[in-house]
């Protein structure tokens, strides 16, 4: 049975803090979640769809992170609890709707949206703070530290949204939402409210400087709240030498870094989880007995400089301070921190010297694992539809000559910046942003532009943001040709479905948006390929680019190798005959394995010829036609 | 927190990376189970070259 849905108090389990998270919205009574998925937040809305038939709550993959917090914003409107999730990038694109809905207020039912940040951009295109549009908006900010925050909190932000009429903001880090760690379950309620709109209310910014000034004596009414929350903390002594002053994963590596330099008689960390608004009384009565104060927090000196500019009004009654951190440059203001980081800080501040051990021991023990472990590029899967379709790419904007390029776009395929799309992207930015930067080169040729322009995006991606700009190019009438990279799956983050694949997020039927039939229905031309047929593919993109000009479409149509592998067996036996590989003498520099690189195809050095990974080779067949001595054969299954 | 003894690391590497979660969750719920404090670092996402899980319990 399902952790999740376990209504046992008290039970101890081990839980993924997005599990964590989507527990603690369960126990609040949700009854509506929506969100687009984006590590690492896609888990928290996951994790709800696969109970939600059996919970009887509502789970939605929305088309885009604005409509989903818009859909969310509706069920609170209604008297029903909701919830939505998004990494850093998706709130940027919800950031229109929730800063309008911060002056309207939300309705009965209370509405969380929680921001999962990726400090040091492990699977994102930047590692943007989210926190300061808790600012920037007036909204009231939580940060869970632990596993069992990430629960608690989130269970306790609906109670703060419903009290204060507002969204509130839950942010997590990488390390929260994919860390895992003990959670104690609390009770799930049974209780249902029914949705009902009450006609009297409006929600509508009208005196937008009369809301803005409410919305400020609201969050002084949160200030007041948060003084006495239990999810602030303190350890250490009565009064340290050094105060860590910590939000989100500061707290695991400040308590570690501690206990490394056995410093807890010298040293405190206070805990802030509530970090906007903050709480002015809490954090005199801490620093009040204190000199100096190191904050540890990921990304951006956000708890820093707020604290700093408080400070600054409470100097010299309260007390006067050192600050460390991030403007020191004790802790740096980018990419991610951890414990070593907030070790070796520590020592200079102490006059405590510290080596966890002797130099060149890091050095040794990378020596030693390079021959343990092997080196593996970032690549596309075996099999993976987008390596084909770039080669396609890449042999059709060569034959062309006139120096073709692609605009990239969020999705598996942005690797095709790299090796394993053989270096054919050359921007990359946000969700649609790859058709929008092809239809502003589309407008160059008044200014001398010749070359070639080439858009790739997902199925997913188009339908997040790539129409608007699609349509953009259209009406304008530029020239370009958008490359749709269909492969029926949000692949990236877990093959959630979409718009396009005829499956909701709970696993029922959906009417399929064709998006073949949306581009035609545009009046503009529209072509399908099979991106394992290279040849015809190639040919495609050669006719496509060298037609009449316009903004043209190109459908490169294939399932996704990993959902493919589950529902179907391969459709050929591959294998290279070693008399027709010529290997290093055949002059083709070792094509299949050095430039087409799909991880099924394997160069044995010994033989000094290619061969196939049995294991690995999916049986697509591709690699058959990039063999210039036709040494690879396929047999049909 | 207080921790009766001292915490023990146990990092377990692989390439790409299922194998690696999975085995992680194992011991993780195992050690739960038996009511030790656990925790578990790990990476998703398009990070899945290079994969540690570390938990310390």
């Amino acid at each position: 049975m399902s952790v999740i849905k376990k209504n046992g108090p008290g039970s101890n389990e081990l839980l993924m803090g997005n599990e964590a998270i989507a527990r603690g919205a369960l126990e609040a009574g949700v009854q509506f979640a929506a969100a687009y998925p984006g590590n690492p937040s896609s888990e928290i809305i996951g994790t709800l769809s696969q109970v939600a038939a059996e919970l009887g709550i509502y789970v939605e993959w929305s088309v885009n992170e604005k409509v989903a917090v818009e859909a969310a914003a509706s069920a609170s409107f209604a008297g029903l609890r909701a919830i939505s999730a998004m990494k850093q990038n998706g709130l940027n694109v919800a950031s229109d709707f929730i800063l309008n809905l911060n002056l309207s207020g939300v309705g009965s039912g209370g509405l969380v949206l929680v921001v999962a940040d990726d400090p040091g951009a492990l699977s994102s295109t930047n590692e943007e703070d989210s926190r300061f549009i808790a600012k920037l908006g007036d909204f009231p900010l939580l940060e869970p530290a632990t596993f069992q925050e990430a629960k608690d909190i989130t269970k306790w932000a609906f109670e703060l949204s419903e009290a204060i009429h507002s969204l509130v903001l839950v942010r997590s880090v990488s390390r929260i939402s994919h860390g895992r760690g003990n959670v104690i379950l609390g009770e799930l309620p049974q209780e249902k409210k029914t949705g009902r709109y009450d006609t009297s209310k409006i929600f509508i910014p009208l005196a937008v400087p009369l809301r803005h000034l409410a919305l400020h004596m609201k969050l002084n009414q949160v200030r007041e709240m948060y003084e006495s929350s239990p999810f602030n903390g303190y350890v250490g002594p009565e009064n340290p030498e050094l105060l860590l002053m910590t939000s989100g994963s500061g707290w695991f590596y400040s308590l570690e870094a501690v206990k490394t330099l056995n410093l807890k008689d010298r040293v405190g960390i206070l805990k802030i989880a509530t970090t906007w608004p903050l709480p002015f009384k809490l954090l005199a009565k801490h620093m009040a007995r204190v000199k100096r104060v190191l904050f540890v927090e990921e990304v951006d000196p956000f708890l820093e400089n707020n604290v700093k500019e408080l400070a600054a009004e409470w100097s010299p009654e309260i007390g006067s301070w050192t600050f460390y951190g991030k403007s020191s440059g004790h802790l740096h203001p980018f990419g991610e921190i951890n414990p070593d980081l907030v070790i070796n800080a520590l020592p200079k501040l102490m006059d405590k010297p510290y080596a966890a051990r002797e130099a060149g021991y890091g050095q040794e023990a990378l020596e030693m694992t390079k021959a343990l472990v092997p080196n593996r590029d970032l690549s596309f899967c075996p099999g993976c539809p987008h390596r084909a379709t770039f080669w396609a790419i890449k042999d059709a904007l060569k034959l062309d000559g006139r120096g073709g390029f692609v605009t990239g776009d969020n999705g598996c395929y942005a690797l095709g910046l790299g090796p394993a799309g053989f270096f054919q992207i050359k921007t990359l930015h946000s969700m649609g942003s790859g058709a929008g930067l092809a239809a502003g080169f589309g407008q160059l040729h008044k200014f001398g532009f010749d070359q070639p322009v080439l858009s790739v995006c997902g199925d997913s991606t188009f339908f997040h943001a790539a129409i608007p700009a699609l349509i953009n190019g259209i009406y304008n009438k530029s020239n370009f040709v958008l490359v749709i990279l269909d492969n029926s799956a949000t692949a990236m983050t877990g093959f959630q479905p979409h718009a396009g694949t005829g499956e909701t997020a709970t696993g029922s039927p959906a009417p399929i948006v064709d998006i073949e039939k949306l581009c035609s229905a545009l009046g503009i031309r529209v072509e399908t390929c099979d991106p394992f047929d290279l040849r015809g593919t190639t040919e495609k993109i050669l006719d496509l680019i060298d037609g009449a000009g316009g903004v043209r479409v190109l459908i490169s149509r294939q399932k996704c190798a990993l959902v493919k592998a589950k529902e179907e067996k391969a459709a050929y036996k591959v294998h290279v005959d070693p008399e027709k590989c010529l290997g290093e003498s055949c002059g083709c520099a070792r094509l299949c394995t050095r430039i087409f690189k799909c991880p099924g195809l394997l160069w044995n050095k010994e033989k000094g010829k290619s061969q196939v990974d049995e294991v690995l080779c999916t049986g697509c067949g591709v690699c058959t036609d990039i063999c210039p001595q036709s040494a690879i054969l396929r047999e049909e299954n | 927190m207080t921790l009766s003894k001292d915490p023990l690391n146990l990092i377990i590497t692989g390439v790409g990376g299922q194998g690696n979660v999975l085995a992680s969750q194992w011991i993780g719920r195992a050690l739960v189970r038996e009511n030790f404090y656990v925790t578990i670092g790990e990476t998703y996402g398009a990070s899945h070259t290079n994969l540690t899980s570390n938990i310390e319990y």
